[in-house]
């Protein structure tokens, strides 16, 4: 049991790097209605645009350039492809999206080879933190703290700004929001860019603690998806429960079985779907929902 | 040139609808549909139900954009531009379904208006003014109010913009005979302020109590134009495409 604290800890910070992903997933379907297979690629672009720019200018700018290089990358996806998928069936924008995230995963491989990379990070992040009760790793202490912040901001962006009024409105009817004049289009393009900014954000800051290699993206994309179903499509209060739920069931897991912490997901989203079939925060509302 | 002026009345024409076709798939809905709206008039466009009332005003905003014809808005056509291009540059549609935003506050509906204006049109104080229960139920959800408050904040949604065209779809429809009266007096207010206006009705009685104009359509086709009282006065029209 001595080894509890650090689990729990271990859940919370996958959990939330969970959290950082879904949150882009949940909001993109809120207002676009796509269902982004591509979701895991800017992960992963995020995590090798991080990689690159970190061992030649340092973290610090690694985790700068992974969101703005992920959100142009999703605008330019966005005109010249996605944008034509928004109003077709959920088959047509799972075929699409995957397609996209495999020629992004592949053409990592490409560049950067299969190998896992790891992040060159300054001395004093590796060191512990002493807690008290447990010595825990300075940097996921950070990250932890960074995804906090990260969660607070994207709901004040949603919640308090008027461009998140334009996003709430368009979430619940798009017609009527463009015959009020709102640029439903110019909104769901700036929402896209930022679910992919959050993910490559995520990306750049998660992968000091798991490394990075191709496949990363499909790996954290999974479980981010168990996560929006578990917390309800297109919640927002529901992805961060969903993913704080789904780390700490994972890591919970691993101190009776390893492999069951890849199982222990899928069962906890079919007992969620039988009891609340759209999920712990019901409805998709972006917010309060 | 941003008007023309009508030879008959001398009036400028806001809006002029010129043998539109509007088709939903297959369907012809709208045949060769002509109407005419002055500036600060209140045009009403009667007819039973699937005449093409509603068609007409969805035509219009580009919401189902004709497949020919012109839909002239002060001297420009804009017939099939973009909803929001319309909007801003000044047709407000107050849809059927009142379409009131159910997971934003009645502020919250108001503050949109706003924001997506190309213009400011009433202040928000002017709206609570004018309805003061949509002060009261301010913090209220859009799923919260009743059939007529949600009517009142439909309207006022267009009023926060600076809307030169009010179209409305049906304002009375659904609500207590009490509550009709009082959108009457609201249509009759805003008509008293200069706004011009063009309401499809299938109360027949309310829309005549508040129109200059009327227009009957029926199968997609205009059949009559007259004023309320030669409407009134008018038994087989009435009868042959009003049922009253």
């Amino acid at each position: 049991m001595s080894q509890l604290p650090g689990t729990l800890l271990d859940g919370l910070i996958r959990g939330l790097a969970y959290v950082g992903i879904a949150l882009g997933l949940t909001i993109v379907f809120g207002m676009l209605r796509l269902v982004n297979f591509a979701h895991g690629a800017f992960y992963m672009i995020g995590a090798y645009v991080g990689l690159v720019v970190t061992e030649h200018l340092g973290l610090p700018l690694g985790l700068i350039a992974a969101p703005i290089a992920v959100a142009i990358f999703a605008v330019i996806l966005d005109f010249a492809l996605l944008r034509r998928f928004y109003d077709r069936n959920p088959t047509a924008q799972i075929l699409i999206t995957f397609g996209i995230a495999i020629v992004v995963q592949e053409s990592l491989r490409l560049i950067f080879t299969g190998t896992t990379r790891s992040y060159a990070i300054p001395f004093w992040l590796k060191s512990s933190f002493n807690l008290g009760f447990t010595q825990y790793p300075t940097y996921r202490m950070i990250f932890a703290l960074g995804i906090v912040v990260l969660i607070f901001a994207v709901w004040f962006f949603i919640e308090r700004t008027n461009y998140g009024l334009i996003v709430r409105a368009g979430i619940r009817d798009r017609t009527m929001v463009q015959l009020l004049g709102g640029n439903v289009r110019q909104a769901s393009t700036v929402i896209f860019a930022l679910g992919g900014a959050i993910a490559g954000l995520v990306g750049a800051g998660a992968s000091p603690i798991y490394n990075v290699d191709p496949n990363t993206g499909f790996y954290f994309l999974v479980p981010s998806f168990v996560v929006i179903v578990i917390g309800g499509l297109g919640s927002f209060w529901g992805a961060v429960a969903g993913g704080l739920l789904v780390g700490e069931l994972q890591s919970l897991t691993t101190l009776i079985s390893a492999p069951a912490s890849d199982i222990v997901i899928y069962v906890a989203m079919a007992i969620v779907l039988m009891v609340r079939p759209s999920g712990l925060f019901g409805e998709s509302e972006l917010i309060r929902g | 040139m941003s008007t023309t002026a009508t030879p008959a009345t001398g009036k400028q024409t806001i809006l002029s609808v010129e043998s539109i076709n509007t088709y939903y798939g297959d369907s012809h809905i709208l045949k060769d549909l002509d109407l005419r709206v002055d500036r600060g008039e209140t045009v009403a466009l009667l007819g039973r139900n699937g005449g093409g009332k509603t068609t007409t005003l969805k035509s219009i905003v580009g919401w189902v954009p004709p497949r020919s014809g012109r839909v002239m808005f002060e001297g420009t056509n804009i017939a099939g531009r973009e909803m929001m291009r319309n909007a801003r540059a000044g047709v407000s549609l107050v849809p059927e379904e009142r379409r009131i935003f159910t997971n934003l506050t009645v502020a919250e509906n108001l503050k949109l208006a706003q924001i997506t204006a190309a213009r400011p049109g009433w202040s928000l104080d002017e709206v609570y003014a004018h309805f003061p229960r949509l002060q009261e139920r301010s913090a209220n959800k859009g799923d919260e109010i009743s059939g007529g408050e949600k009517q009142m904040l439909a309207i006022a949604r267009a009023l926060v913009q600076d809307t030169k065209l009010l179209l409305l779809d049906e304002p009375t429809e659904g609500l207590a005979p009490l509550i009709v009266r009082e959108v009457e007096a609201i249509i009759r207010e805003i008509k008293s302020k200069g706004m011009t206006i063009l309401l499809v009705e299938q109360n027949f009685y309310s829309a005549l109590s508040v129109a200059d104009r009327c227009y009957v359509i029926d199968q997609g086709q205009i059949r009559y134009e007259g004023t309320p009282d030669e409407l009134r006065g008018n038994t087989d029209v009435l009868s042959r495409y009003l049922h009253v």
